[in-house]
C-alpha cells in the first residue's frame, strides 16, 4: 500500500477527470457529487499518508533509454504540501456548487486535473517527472481562469499561462544541462551527485541555481516577478483563486527548498543577500500595494506576495528557525488566505460587487460572516494564538540571525498588514452601511458554514499546536541546514 | 537481381500496386457507389498490407539490395512506419472529404499512395541516384494532389507556385550531386562517406550546400520557406496535412542517412550550416506563424518552426541528435494531422453537401468548446502537444531534441529553442483560447446550406485516434525512442569500412 499510495493519491484525482468526461451534459448534480467523492477520497487517503509510519514511494525505469525514472515519494514537507491541497480541493468543489453554472463539469474536471497536476508536483523524485507535472498544471489553471473567471479573464489567463512558462523553459534547460552532465535526474541523488562531480565548474553551477530559482521566483512570485498574480487572481472564479493562493503559490517556495537550494547550496549561499533583498521589498511592497486597494480580491491578492516575502525570508535565512517557520508559513498561508477568498467569494456571489468601500455595517446583517471573517483575519495578520503568528515569528528570527536589518524592515510588514486587514474589516462589517439593498444580505448558509469550517479549526488547531506540522518537516529543514551549514556538521 | 531482392522493398512495391489497383478498379466497377468502397478498401488494404510487411521485416539485419542503391535498415523501417500511418490517416480523413468537395476519389488516393511509396524508397535510398528518382516521385505526385482543386483559384496558386519552386529546388539538388559526384568519384552514399573522411574538397562542400539547400526546400526550412505557407492555406486541407507530415518524415530520414550516416566525417562542415538553419528556421516560423489571422497558415508557420526544431537533432548529430530528430517527427505526424484534420471537422457544409467551407480563421474556431465539446478538447490536446507542453508526445519529442542540442555542446540552441516555445505557445493559446474562451462569431449561413455540419465521422475516427496517440507517446515513449535509437545506428553503420 506505502509503495502505491502517492501513485493512488496523484492519479485519482486525474481517474476522477475523466470519469466525469464520459457523464452526460445534463448530469451536473452527477459531476457535482463525482468530484466531491473523489476529492474526500484523496483527502482521507492524503491524512493516512501523513500519519503512516513507514517510507512512502516507489521508483520504476520510465523511459530507459534516457534514463528517465518514475519516482515518488513524500517526507515531511512534501506530505504537508500533498495534505494542504487534498483538504482545499474539496472545499473548491463545494464553494463552487451554487456559484458556477456554466459548464460545470468541465470546471469540474479542470479542477481534479489542477489537483492531481499540483500533487504529483510535491510527489516527483525524478526532475523529468516534476517538470512533467509542474507544467502540466498550467494547462487546467489557465482554463480555470479563463473559461469561468471575470471580464479581463483571457488577458488574465493568457498572461498566467505565458509568465509561467516563460520561468520554466529555462527550467528545463537546466534540467537537461544536469540530466547530461551528471547522467541521471534523479532528485534523491543529484545533490551528492553535483557536490561530487567534477565536471560541473562553479559558474555552471550558479547560472543553474538562476535557471531554477527564475522558474520558482515566478511561482512564489518574487517581487519583482510578481506581475500576473493580481491580474489571475482578481479575475479567477473564486476556486481558482483558492488553489492558486492556495496551492499553486507554495510549488515555488517548494521548489526552492526541494531543489534550487540543495542541489547547488553554494550558489544559494552566493546569491543569498539578494533573495533577502527580494524577499524584504517583497514583503514591504505587498503591504504597500494592498493598502492601495479598493477591490478586496486584489487587496488579498497583494497581502500573498507581502506573506510569501515572509517565506521566502526565512528559507534565504538557511537556519532551522528560518526553514521551519517558512514551511509553517506556507501551510497557513494557504489556509488563512484560501479562507480569505472563500469568503470574498461568499460576498460576491451576493452583492455582484467586492469593493472595501461597497459595503459598511454588514456585522449587523450577516453576524456569522463577519465572526468567521474576523478569525480568518486576526489569522492573517498574525494575531498570537492564531496559525498566522507561530510561521511569520518564525521566519523573522531566522532572519534576524542572518541580518538584524532585514528582519526589522521586514516586520514592519507585520504591522503593515495590520493596517491593510483592519482597514478591511472595518470597511465592510462596520460603520453604516452603504445602501439599504444589503440589509437583505442573507448569512452563512449551511454549505457555506461547512466549507468553512474546517479552516476556522485549523486556523485555531495549529496557533496553538504548531508542532503538529513542525514535528514533521523537521527533518527536511535539518537537511538543508546542514547542508547549508557544514560548520554545525562538523561541531556535532 | 534476382526475386529475393523484390521481397525487400516489399512495402513499397504493395503501395504501389494498391495505387495502380485503385486506377484500375476505377476504369471497370460498374456503380459510383461500388466504385467509392473499392477504391476506399483496396487503400486501407493496400496500406494496412505495407504496414504489416514493415513490421515483419522490423528486426531482420540491414539488407544491401540492388547494387547498393537501396539499403533496408531499422532507419527506412522507422520512417516507414511514420509515413504509413500518415498516409493511413489522411485516407481515412479524405475519403468523404474529397467526396464532397467534388474531387475525384481514385485520382486522389491513387497519387497519395504513388506519393507514399516515394516517400518509402527515399528513407531506403542508399545512392544519390535512388535519392533523386525518389524526391521526384513523391514530389510530382504531390504537386498534382495540391492543385486537385481544378476550380479553386487559391488552389491552382499554390500547385503552379510549389511546382516552380519545388522545380528550382529540384535543380539545386541534382547540381548539388552532380558536384559531390564529382568530387568524390562515386554515387553510393558509403563510398562518398569514406572518401570525405579524408578532408573535405571545396567542389564537395559546394556540393554538400546545394543539396542541403535542395533539402530545406523539401522540409521547408527557412530561408526556403516562402512557399510553405500560401501552399499550405491553398491546398486542400487534407492534402496540406498528409505533405506537412508524410514529406518531411521521409526527408529528415534521408537527412539522417546522408549527413549522420554518410558525412559524418565531414560533420565539422555541415554542423555550423544547420545549426544555422536550425536556428534561422525556428525563428521564422515562429514569428511568423504570431501575426497570422488564420488559423490554417498559423499552422503552416507553426509547421516550419517545427521543421526548425528537427533541425536542432540533425544539427546536434550522434546517436541522440538523429534519433531524437525521427522520434520529433513520428511525435508530430500525428498531432499536426490532428490539427488539420480539425480545421476540417469544425468547417461547414456547402450546398447540397457539395463546396463545403474548412474552418480557416480564429472566429471559425470561436466557441466550439460550446458547440463541440470534445472535438474542441481534441484540439486542445493537439495544441498542447504542437506547444511542447507535458504529458504530449510532442513534449517528450521537444525534450529528446534539446537534450541532443545540450549533449552536443549547443546550449545555446536549446536556449533558443526553448524560447521561442514561448512565442508558440502564444498563438497555440489562441486556439484554445477562440474555442474555450470566446463566444462564437455568428457567421452568415450560404443560402440552402444546413446550419450545423454534418458529423463527418470519417474525420471524426482520425483525430480520436490522433489524439490518443498524442497522449499515449508522450506517456509512455519508451518504445520509440528505442526504435529511433535503433535507426539511427544502422544509418551510422553504412560507412563501416568492411563493407
Amino acid at each position: 500500500m506505502n509503495e502505491h499510495l502517492l501513485t493512488i493519491l496523484t492519479f485519482l484525482p486525474a481517474a476522477g477527470a475523466l470519469g466525469l468526461a464520459f457523464l452526460g451534459p445534463k448530469a451536473e448534480k452527477g459531476a457535482k457529487i463525482g468530484a466531491l467523492v473523489v476529492s474526500l477520497v484523496v483527502l482521507a487517503l492524503a491524512g493516512v499518508a501523513a500519519v503512516s509510519a513507514g517510507p512512502l514511494g516507489c521508483d520504476y525505469e520510465w523511459v530507459g533509454a534516457l534514463n528517465i525514472r518514475y519516482a515518488m515519494s513524500a517526507d515531511g514537507l512534501a506530505l504537508a504540501m500533498i495534505v494542504l491541497t487534498a483538504l482545499l480541493t474539496p472545499l473548491c468543489v463545494l464553494a463552487s456548487w451554487h456559484a458556477i453554472h456554466d459548464r460545470v463539469k468541465g470546471f469540474l474536471i479542470n479542477l481534479l486535473l489542477l489537483e492531481a497536476a499540483v500533487i504529483g508536483v510535491f510527489c516527483a523524485r525524478d526532475l523529468f517527472l516534476f517538470y512533467v507535472f509542474w507544467e502540466a498544471m498550467l494547462i487546467p489553471m489557465a482554463l480555470l481562469i479563463g473559461i469561468w473567471g471575470g471580464t479581463r479573464r483571457i488577458y488574465a489567463s493568457v498572461k498566467f499561462f505565458l509568465y509561467t512558462m516563460a520561468g520554466s523553459v529555462l527550467m528545463l534547460v537546466a534540467i537537461l544541462y544536469l540530466g547530461v552532465n551528471c547522467g541521471s535526474f534523479d532528485m534523491n541523488q543529484l545533490p551528492a551527485l553535483i557536490a561530487s562531480e567534477r565536471k560541473l565548474p562553479a559558474d555552471s553551477q550558479q547560472w543553474l541555481f538562476l535557471a531554477f530559482a527564475l522558474a520558482f521566483a515566478i511561482k512564489v512570485p518574487m517581487f519583482p516577478l510578481h506581475t500576473w498574480l493580481p491580474d489571475a487572481h482578481v479575475e479567477a472564479p473564486t476556486a481558482g483563486s483558492v488553489m492558486l493562493a492556495g496551492v499553486l503559490l507554495k510549488m515555488g517556495a517548494y521548489g526552492f527548498l526541494r531543489i534550487a537550494i540543495p542541489f547547488f547550496p553554494r550558489a544559494a549561499e552566493h546569491y543569498q543577500g539578494l533573495f533577502i533583498t527580494l524577499s524584504v521589498v517583497s514583503v514591504i511592497f505587498g503591504a504597500l500595494m494592498s493598502m492601495a486597494q479598493s477591490d478586496i480580491k486584489k487587496l488579498i491578492a497583494y497581502s500573498s506576495v507581502s506573506h510569501m516575502g515572509f517565506v521566502m525570508l526565512g528559507i534565504f535565512s538557511f537556519t532551522m528557525q528560518g526553514l521551519q517557520g517558512a514551511i509553517l508559513q506556507m501551510v497557513n498561508h494557504g489556509i488563512s488566505t484560501g479562507a480569505l477568498f472563500l469568503l470574498v467569494g461568499v460576498i460576491y456571489e451576493r452583492a455582484h460587487c467586492r469593493g472595501v468601500d461597497d459595503f459598511g455595517g454588514l456585522t449587523k446583517v450577516m453576524p456569522r460572516y463577519a465572526a468567521v471573517f474576523l478569525v480568518v483575519t486576526l489569522s492573517s495578520i498574525g494575531l498570537p494564538g492564531l496559525n498566522g503568528f507561530v510561521g511569520e515569528f518564525l521566519t523573522l528570527l531566522g532572519g534576524f540571525l542572518v541580518s538584524p536589518w532585514a528582519a526589522a524592515v521586514a516586520s514592519t510588514g507585520v504591522i503593515l498588514g495590520a493596517v491593510y486587514m483592519l482597514n478591511l474589516y472595518r470597511g465592510v462589517f462596520f460603520g453604516k452601511m452603504t445602501s439599504s439593498k444589503y440589509e437583505k444580505l442573507k448569512d452563512l448558509s449551511w454549505l457555506e458554514m461547512a466549507y468553512l469550517a474546517p479552516l476556522v479549526l485549523l486556523i485555531v488547531v495549529l496557533g496553538l499546536l504548531p508542532m503538529l506540522v513542525l514535528h514533521k518537516t523537521h527533518a527536511t529543514s535539518d537537511q538543508i541546514h546542514r547542508q547549508m551549514r557544514p560548520e554545525v556538521d562538523r561541531g556535532r | 537481381m534476382d526475386a529475393k531482392e523484390l521481397l525487400t522493398i516489399l512495402p513499397a512495391l504493395v503501395l504501389l500496386a494498391a495505387g495502380l489497383l485503385v486506377v484500375l478498379v476505377d476504369m471497370t466497377a460498374a456503380a459510383p457507389n461500388g466504385r467509392k468502397a473499392a477504391v476506399e478498401w483496396i487503400a486501407y488494404l493496400g496500406v494496412i498490407g505495407s504496414f504489416f510487411c514493415v513490421y515483419w521485416q522490423m528486426n531482420t539485419a540491414p539488407i544491401d539490395a540492388f547494387y547498393h542503391s537501396i539499403v533496408v535498415d531499422r532507419l527506412a523501417r522507422f520512417s516507414a512506419l511514420t509515413v504509413l500511418a500518415a498516409t493511413l490517416l489522411t485516407i481515412v480523413l479524405s475519403v468523404d472529404y474529397v467526396v464532397a468537395r467534388g474531387i475525384y476519389l481514385a485520382e486522389y488516393v491513387a497519387l497519395v499512395l504513388l506519393a507514399s511509396a516515394g516517400m518509402m524508397f527515399l528513407a531506403m535510398s542508399a545512392d544519390l541516384i535512388t535519392m533523386f528518382l525518389s524526391i521526384e516521385i513523391l514530389s510530382i505526385a504531390i504537386y498534382v494532389l495540391c492543385g486537385i482543386l481544378r476550380r479553386d483559384g487559391r488552389a491552382n496558386e499554390a500547385a503552379i507556385k510549389y511546382f516552380v519552386q519545388g522545380a528550382f529546388a529540384t535543380a539545386f539538388l541534382l547540381y548539388g550531386m552532380a558536384l559531390l559526384y564529382g568530387a568524390t568519384g562515386s554515387v553510393h552514399l558509403h563510398k562518398i562517406g569514406s572518401v570525405l573522411e579524408h578532408g573535405t574538397s571545396p567542389l564537395a562542400m559546394a556540393g554538400m550546400g546545394l543539396m542541403l539547400a535542395g533539402f530545406a526546400f523539401k522540409i521547408g526550412a527557412a530561408p526556403f520557406h516562402l512557399w510553405v505557407p500560401d501552399v499550405y492555406e491553398g491546398a486542400p486541407t487534407a492534402v496540406t496535412a498528409f505533405m506537412s507530415v508524410a514529406v518531411k518524415a521521409a526527408a529528415f530520414a534521408a537527412l539522417v542517412r546522408l549527413l549522420h550516416g554518410s558525412l559524418d566525417g565531414a560533420k565539422a562542415t555541415w554542423q555550423p550550416v544547420v545549426v544555422g538553419l536550425a536556428a534561422l528556421t525556428m525563428i521564422a516560423g515562429n514569428l511568423g506563424a504570431v501575426a497570422q489571422k488564420s488559423v490554417k497558415r498559423m499552422l503552416a508557420y507553426s509547421s516550419v518552426a517545427h521543421t526548425g526544431y528537427a533541425l536542432v537533432g540533425i544539427a546536434a548529430g550522434g546517436e541522440s541528435g538523429g534519433s531524437s530528430a525521427l522520434f520529433y517527427l513520428f511525435a508530430y505526424t500525428f498531432m499536426t494531422l490532428g490539427a488539420f484534420a480539425m480545421l476540417m471537422f469544425a468547417g461547414k457544409d456547402g450546398k447540397d453537401g457539395k463546396d463545403g467551407k474548412d474552418a480557416e480563421t480564429f472566429d471559425d474556431l470561436a466557441g466550439l468548446g460550446k458547440r463541440r465539446p470534445y472535438a474542441a478538447l481534441f484540439m486542445t490536446i493537439f495544441m498542447v502537444s504542437l506547444a511542447g507542453i507535458p504529458p504530449t508526445a510532442g513534449f517528450f519529442g521537444k525534450f529528446m531534441l534539446f537534450q541532443a542540442a545540450v549533449l552536443a555542446d549547443q546550449v545555446p540552441l536549446a536556449v533558443l529553442g526553448v524560447l521561442l516555445s514561448i512565442v508558440g505557445a502564444y498563438y497555440y493559446l489562441r486556439v484554445v483560447v477562440a474555442m474555450w474562451m470566446r463566444e462564437p462569431v455568428e457567421a452568415p449561413v450560404e443560402e440552402g446550406a444546413p446550419e450545423v455540419a454534418k458529423f463527418d465521422f470519417n474525420v471524426g475516427v482520425a483525430v480520436l485516434v490522433a489524439a490518443l496517440l498524442t497522449v499515449a507517446f508522450g506517456v509512455w515513449p519508451s518504445q520509440y525512442v528505442n526504435m529511433a535509437k535503433n535507426a539511427v545506428t544502422d544509418a551510422k553503420a553504412l560507412v563501416e569500412p568492411n563493407r
